[in-house]
């Protein structure tokens, strides 16, 4: 009994020297396609998985406590960054019925997509802002212009409804467009016979949308 | 006949209701016959509207800024220019010719008050979610939104200048009318209905009519089976190049209430300032 007292540390002089061991949290992933599987402390996840990164304990945390899904979560191979997509919910008419403002009409909005009328030509070009890597360039106010990542799970499709001006219960024409088309590139729809004064409508997956008449 | 409409506004950091008004203005300059369609506007600062296409829809325009925000509407009988008026809230839009109703006003009433309001789907507005005051108090149930009055009347003066003293003097009445669910602020609605309690007139301005049938679009009294809070958020607001509106699928004919003061923008007006310069 005296012996082991002999070994027992001060607690005091013990406290005053704790060096509390670094947190670390570590998050394995697909290499392929950079979706998060598994996120823990970083020991724990080098035991069970190959790829894996550092990632910042509030992050670990909220994933771990389920405020960010995991499946929204991503980390990009080429530029070694970790990335959180956001989860777009459609829930309310606009989202799933939003009406495309013209230009003319819209002074400070920064298009997403961008959507160009030709009426002689009756053609619609349709673009993705360059901060997706689209064609669209951004006007001067909003240079320069950053780049996003998006990650879109499978073939993520854009669809437009041309309708009578401010009514979409008719409806003239219909077309989609697949948001892969756009990346680096424009889509142009051809024979858009559009009769009188019209607008677009489409399911809202971007924040913003912008129609020209050319 | 000497008939217009009034429209009483103030500057508010929050909302530019002189282009609700103007708006307005414009929907029934473009909906009511001539004689029918006169619009007065009360504005705290005349500037508001130099930079509007077509001021003449106002066809007149007084300065007053004694009262801010919606409280100069408590003063519609001493500031309206008309000798019969229709004081109207701001955010309202006209979709077709009342002009009829006018004249049975003119011949039948001295003072009436809306006491009805409808969904979109042109049902009767039963929910009190927003009126909780007026039901436990058993207070009538007036809209001020849209009040007939008679420029000489006894009847319309006392009644005005009783409820003009109920909002500078709220907490006089508050402890006699406004005992459960009172509110933070009274507001014209509810001057209006103790006026009308106290003056027990009720029955007098505000009987059973099939009009005015204005389209109230707060969310909560659409008589869904969810909440809502923004009615737009649940139905699509459009307003074709026409002046025609619909909510939903459902044409509006009626007086449109629209409350949420975004959906009058610079392209609804552009829709409205065509059809006035065509006509």
């Amino acid at each position: 009994m005296e012996e082991l007292e002999e070994f027992m540390p001060d607690f005091d002089e013990w406290l005053k020297n704790y060096v509390e061991p670094e947190r670390k949290f570590g998050a394995a992933f697909e290499p392929d396609t950079g979706q998060l599987v598994c996120v823990g402390p970083f020991v724990a996840v080098q035991l069970e998985y190959e790829h894996i990164t550092e990632i910042d304990e509030d992050i670990a945390v909220k994933i771990i406590d389920g405020e960010i899904k995991i499946s929204n979560c991503f980390f990009d191979t080429n530029e070694g960054k970790f990335e959180i997509t956001e989860e777009k919910v459609l829930n309310k008419i606009d989202d799933v019925l939003h009406r495309i403002v013209d230009k003319r009409w819209t002074d400070d909005c920064k298009p997403d997509i961008y959507l160009t009328y030709n009426k002689d030509a009756k053609t619609l070009k349709v673009e993705l802002s360059e901060e997706f890597n689209g064609t669209k360039v951004l006007d001067n106010e909003w240079q320069p212009a950053g780049k996003r990542k998006m990650f879109w799970s499978g073939e993520t499709i854009l669809s437009f409804t041309v309708a009578d001006y401010n009514d979409p219960h008719f409806p003239q024409q219909m077309f989609d467009v697949k948001l892969e088309d756009l990346n680096e590139k424009f889509v142009v729809i051809d024979d858009v016979d559009i009769t009188g004064k019209f607008s677009i409508f489409t399911r809202r997956l971007f924040k913003n949308y912008v129609l020209e008449e050319i | 006949m000497n008939f217009g409409y009034l429209i009483v506004v103030a500057t508010s950091a929050e909302h530019n209701y002189a282009q609700l008004a103007y708006a307005l203005a414009l929907s029934i300059k473009n909906t009511q016959k001539p004689g029918y369609d006169k619009v007065a506007l009360v504005i705290d600062d005349k500037s508001q509207i130099e930079n509007f296409n077509s001021p003449w829809v106002f066809d007149e325009i007084i300065e007053w800024d004694k009262k801010g925000h919606w409280d100069g509407r408590s003063y519609m009988d001493e500031l309206s220019p008309w000798e019969h008026t229709v004081c109207l809230d701001a955010d309202m839009l006209f979709f077709r010719d009342y002009s009829h109703w006018i004249d049975y006003f003119i011949k039948n009433s001295e003072l009436y008050i809306a006491n009805t309001a409808y969904t979109y789907r042109g049902e009767l507005v039963t929910s009190d979610i927003y009126r909780r005051t007026f039901t436990k108090n058993s207070l009538p149930n007036l809209y001020s939104f849209f009040t007939f009055f008679k420029k000489d009347s006894i009847l319309a003066a006392e009644f005005f200048m009783l409820q003009r003293s109920i909002m500078d003097n709220p907490n006089e009445y508050i402890n006699m009318f406004l005992k459960e669910h009172t509110p933070k602020v009274i507001g014209t609605d509810e001057a209006f209905s103790i006026a009308a309690k106290i003056l027990d007139i009720t029955d007098e301005i505000a009987y059973p009519m099939q009009f005015p049938r204005v389209v109230h679009l707060k969310g909560g009294v659409q008589n869904w089976p969810w909440p809502a809070n923004k009615a737009t958020d649940h139905v699509g607001y459009y307003l074709n190049d026409k002046g025609k509106l619909k909510i939903g699928s459902y044409q509006q004919n009626d007086i449109v209430h629209y409350v949420e003061k975004d959906k009058v923008t610079l392209e609804t007006i552009n829709v409205l300032e065509e059809l006035v310069w065509k006509s």
